[in-house]
């Protein structure tokens, strides 16, 4: 558990780890932070509070909508991409050192990859920060940003990836020395998510390095927006898994153990993963359901590929309760549900995990919808999806990381969490707001209410809208309340004087498996036929519309920049 | 039997995980009553051929 502390930790990571770990948490705390100070200004926005006027000095330039959307990109740019981005690279780091109880193979290839993930935040801020790349972070073309927004995140992107050669050399050569023994399942957890980031992401990099970026510098007059979308959502909903294996990583390997049990099945674990990074990735098409380019049979397959995935979904909604289950019964719970109880829900990890695994059963709801050919012209492009899109990366994922943030950096820092208290209050302060905010965007979703819009100027906004704007505004506020109190707690156990007591030490929670992880079966251990299945499934998947769309391309759009 | 070091509960063997089963149940439940729930604001919405 978070408080207990450890004379004997299983495997000490040097300080230049954990100071390097360190750096990762930094850029990614100081990346939420800022672009979580928008959160709220967008969804008072929605309730016709428009509070962007009153902080105009932020801004080089700042003018009306504008800002509406200067904000919103911000605050997806930072949030969902950069945010997720550095910790996830972070955690990554210390699980692979850990798990596998060895340091990285080649630290200066990863260095070099976070340096390099630094160098593109920068590059993509300047344009951000001067309202010259407010394109959303989906960054649809024909919305045209300012150049240097594109090669911020190319440069961010290849970061991650040389990081991930780290981690995959790293485990290449513990494999060498330990052929006989079956990978931790936490580092296979892992390095199956980068190893699928690096697949996904192939997409995004074909569009900004083939079609955005010759267009953007103007060598090419126009651009084929269809082709974009295709691309990027090839890379676009598998970038939600990037964000929610990680946290399903915890879930498994780490929330049992904090929790004072074990997980529940490592075999189940393994599978669950390959099949994460088996089905993840040819399912782009769901985001597309209204794109007139692409045919409806694609569209259909894509849809049930996108069920597809929901069964490693549902093997991990198993596991990782019959994994709390466990250890709640042991801690004395009784009951069919009465066990729940008996959680550890003091200790400021836990809650922030388990209330994140609470509301993600609420995203998981709203992502079958989603994926659902038919219902999703209900809600398609709706206040429905970022809705939704709040219960995963924002709930499932954040408070997850904010969890994992109140063990991590008193153990990067060997400084004591600060007002572990607090720390339970911020994760149901956060709950609390998500609830409230989230119902909220569902329900206005529903009843027509477009996403992406400054609801607050719209004059059509029918009176039965009112309500649940106002909600909007409110859980909005509230949920910020939350993430400051996490920023708090954090920023000030890392910049403490006080120490842990000579001696003690928080080790890293990796739970032990009520199996024998040397009787999984030999093939959830092995890259070649997951990785072959992988590749095959996206040929089959996306190739002929690939082919179709790239035959037919029309560079004809001009871009359109504000 | 462990993911690291020794494990020893004499209790993993009995354990069957009954409120996990009724808990995804009630999930799958949860997630078919809001699917249709959706399903018919379709519906009313008004069917295109």
């Amino acid at each position: 558990m978070l408080t207990d502390t450890t004379t004997t930790p299983v495997y000490e990571l040097t300080k230049s780890d954990k100071k390097f770990v360190g750096w990762h948490i930094l850029f990614a705390v100081a990346a939420l932070t800022v672009g979580a100070l928008f959160g709220p200004l967008q969804a008072l926005q929605a309730a016709g509070i428009d509070l962007y006027p009153k902080i105009d000095f932020l801004f080089i330039e700042i003018n009306g909508v504008n800002s509406y959307y200067q904000g919103l990109t911000l605050h997806g740019v930072l949030n969902a991409l950069i945010w997720t981005t550095f910790f996830i690279t972070g955690f990554t780091t210390l699980v692979v050192i850990r798990g596998l109880k060895r340091g990285l193979a080649i630290p200066i290839l990863n260095r070099i990859g976070f340096w390099m993930m630094v160098a593109g935040l920068v590059t993509a801020a300047i344009p951000l920060l001067g309202n010259k790349a407010s394109v959303l972070y989906t960054f649809y073309p024909p919305m045209q940003a300012d150049t240097l927004f594109y090669i911020g995140l190319v440069l961010v992107v290849v970061g991650s990836w040389i990081e991930g050669y780290g981690f995959y050399i790293t485990l290449w050569r513990w494999r060498k020395d330990n052929p006989d023994t079956r990978t931790p399942f936490i580092v296979l957890a892992v390095v199956i998510n980068m190893v699928m980031w690096q697949i996904a992401t192939l997409g995004v990099a074909a569009e900004i390095l083939g079609l955005i970026l010759p267009w953007a510098l103007g060598w090419v007059d126009g651009i084929d927006p269809q082709l974009s979308r295709t691309f990027f959502w090839f890379t676009g909903h598998p970038l939600v898994y990037f964000w929610l294996l990680p946290a399903y990583a915890s879930w498994y390997a780490m929330l049992p153990k904090q929790a004072g049990g074990k997980l529940f099945s490592d075999t189940l674990a393994r599978l669950a993963f390959w099949l994460f990074l088996l089905l993840s990735i040819p399912l782009g098409f769901h985001h597309q359901f209204v794109d007139p380019g692409v045919p409806a049979g694609w569209k259909f397959i894509h849809s049930l590929l996108t069920f597809g995935v929901g069964f490693p979904s549902l093997l991990t909604l198993f596991t990782v309760v019959a994994s709390l289950e466990y250890a709640a019964r042991k801690r004395g719970g009784k009951g069919l549900f009465g066990w729940i109880r008996a959680l550890p829900w003091g200790d400021g990890s836990v809650t922030a995990q388990l209330l994140a695994g609470i509301l993600f059963i609420f995203g998981g709801i709203g992502g079958v919808a989603n994926a659902s050919y038919n219902v999703n012209l209900v809600l398609h492009n709706t206040a429905w999806v970022p809705g939704h899109f709040h219960l995963t990366v924002a709930s499932a994922v954040t408070l997850s990381f904010f969890g994992i943030s109140y063990w991590m950096v008193p153990h990067i820092t060997g400084k004591p969490l600060w007002k572990p208290k607090w720390a339970v209050a911020s994760s149901w302060i956060y709950f609390s707001g998500m609830l409230i905010f989230s119902n909220a965007m569902h329900t206005v979703g529903l009843l027509g209410a477009p996403r992406r819009t400054p609801l607050g100027l719209a004059p059509y906004v029918p009176a039965e809208w009112n309500g649940h704007l106002f909600r909007v505004a409110v859980g909005g506020s509230i949920m910020w309340i939350g993430l400051m109190l996490f920023v708090t707690i954090v920023a000030v156990t890392a910049f403490q004087r006080k120490r842990l007591p000579e001696g003690e030490y928080i080790d890293v929670p990796v739970a032990e498996s009520l199996d024998d992880p040397q009787q999984a079966p030999v093939w959830l251990d092995r890259w070649k036929p997951w990785l072959i299945a992988t590749v095959v499934l996206i040929i089959l998947a996306y190739g002929p519309q690939l082919i179709d769309q790239i035959l037919g391309i029309e560079l004809t759009s001009p871009g359109f920049t504000n | 039997m462990t993911t690291e070091g020794d494990n020893g509960n004499e209790t993993e063997g009995e354990f069957k995980p009954t409120g996990t089963v009724a808990f995804v149940a009630a999930f799958v439940v949860v997630l078919m009553l809001m699917w249709f729930s959706i399903y018919i604001i379709l519906l009313s919405r008004g069917a295109t051929i």
